[in-house]
């Protein structure tokens, strides 16, 4: 199923009238920056499982921090911090 | 270029302006003493080269990457990053406080402990090293740890300049050295050895295949015997000046100790890599083993239950000049038998270089044996 945007409410009333096999994983409004997705309900349990008396507190937090490490951000450096670095390349011979 | 490991490049490093005030509120706080090594730990922790880690580790991860190699969120990690303090130390902490680790009674980082907990040393040392022999040296350090683990985030307000400043970089410097270069691609190769004409071979075949390769010598504790830091560094000038292309290949230091822990360990110095922004990574034979505690491929094998570590390794097996083929050849292509190969045997030009005397040619570039012999103590002792 794709990735849907749907407000808090309506998101509700779906999962409570829904005998789908997929239940909500992420469960945020649009306005927050997150949206929803739909996972297999026995996936969710598995996960839930799995992460009971660990330190994750729910099945969103580790879903996150999966899907984080899969599509890690490339740091991203200021013009001046780049500078910086490129000039200490440069003293130190690395770079000309 | 490979993005940090866990998905960004950590930084613990207290801004320049606000070191001397903190390093004045860390002399009120309890002192917890550290090794060189731990310190070179922390400067690794605060530079991001251990990313994702903020600290030493907390219980749930310490227990799960003993288990499973592993962090609690399932990010590979091998080598378990600890501060282990003395009793008589641990009795004066409490979770939540604030410590100053210091070195020779000057404070260098604040550790925000989150939790404080037991360390069972014999179980640490058969998880990590796979034995309890008090003979291996990552065994014996681990007799010598103290029974409490502190585990939390940290932050490092004096840095040291390390042993070579000219080859030091943190990873957000390597990854600009990489875009400035244009290298898309980049193999990172692990040594604590003076370079002989088989890792050459081994830089050079795996450089067919990538932009760059990024030479990363351990400095810091090894055992005896093995070369000395100051000997890697000038043995590798040599080499990279007469051998290399300018734009091909970059020496670039890592200040942490040899842990031996072999197969754990390949997959640690791989992530290492990683967060330098290496796409690749050279795993020889017996890579991080010492004696025969680790089967020769063991640490290559082990990458099999890592296909989610985000850097691909680059296998190598034994290599061995060949007075037929005339040149370094390895057991995969090589038809020839073994009265025909020279084996490049560390042991021997050990014994030969103890000696003042010349590996061959076909063992070690004459530059590099000049660079050695230039030393006269050139091994740990």
């Amino acid at each position: 199923m794709s990735p849907r945007v749907l407000p808090r409410l309506l998101l509700k009333s779906y999962i409570n009238a829904s005998g789908d096999s997929t239940i909500q994983a992420l469960f945020m409004s649009g306005d927050s920056g997150k949206v929803a997705i739909w996972i297999p309900r026995d996936l969710y349990r598995k996960i839930e499982e799995k992460i009971a008396g660990t330190s994750f507190p729910s099945v969103e937090e580790y879903v996150v921090r999966k899907l984080e490490n899969e599509f890690p951000a490339e740091p991203v450096y200021s013009k001046e911090e780049e500078e910086l670095i490129r000039e200490r390349l440069r003293r130190l011979g690395y770079i000309e | 270029m490979s993005a940090p490991h866990g998905g960004s490049l950590i930084d613990r490093l207290v801004p320049g302006e606000d070191r001397p005030r903190i390093g004045e509120e860390a002399r009120e706080l309890v002192s917890v003493p550290v090794s060189d090594e731990v310190r070179r730990d922390f400067e690794s922790i605060a530079y991001g080269i251990f990313s994702p880690l903020e600290g030493p580790l907390l219980r749930n991860d310490y227990a799960s990457v003993l288990e499973r190699g592993r962090l609690e969120d399932d990010l590979p990690w091998t080598f378990p990053i600890v501060l282990d303090v003395a009793e008589e130390t641990a009795s004066k902490i409490r979770e939540g406080d604030d410590v100053a680790v210091s070195q020779a009674g000057e404070p260098f980082a604040l550790l925000h402990v989150e939790e404080k907990y037991g360390l069972d040393r014999r179980e640490h040392a058969l998880k990590v090293f796979k034995t309890m022999d008090a003979t291996h040296p990552g065994v014996a350090e681990t007799l010598g740890m103290g029974p409490v683990l502190l585990g939390g985030s940290i932050d490092l307000f004096r840095e040291t300049p390390g042993r070579f400043p000219r080859y030091r970089l943190k990873p957000k410097e390597t990854r600009v050295l990489f875009k400035e270069r244009g290298w898309r691609t980049v193999a990172g190769f692990q040594t604590r050895n003076a370079p002989h004409l088989g890792h050459e071979y081994v830089q050079k075949t795996a450089l067919a295949f990538v932009d760059g390769l990024f030479i990363n010598p351990l400095i810091g504790r090894k055992k005896p015997g093995d070369f000395s830091d100051e000997v890697i560094i000038d043995a590798y000038e040599a080499l990279l000046r007469n051998y290399y292309l300018r734009d091909a290949a970059v020496l670039v230091t890592l200040e942490m100790e040899m842990r031996y822990a072999g197969p754990r360990e390949a997959i640690f110095h791989a992530i290492v890599r990683k967060n330098f922004g290496c796409t690749h990574f050279v795993v020889g034979r017996d890579h991080a083993g010492v004696g025969s505690y680790y089967g020769p491929y063991e640490a290559q094998e082990k990458f099999d239950g890592y296909p989610d570590l985000g850097i691909a390794p680059l296998f190598f097996r034994s290599f061995f000049y060949c007075k037929k083929c005339g040149g370094v050849e390895n057991d995969k292509v090589c038809p020839h038998g073994p009265e025909d190969h020279i084996n490049f045997s560390g042991t021997r030009m050990r014994q030969l270089l103890i000696r003042g005397e010349r590996p061959s040619k076909e063992m070690m570039r004459p530059e590099v044996v000049d660079a050695i012999l230039r030393h006269p103590e050139p091994f740990v002792r």
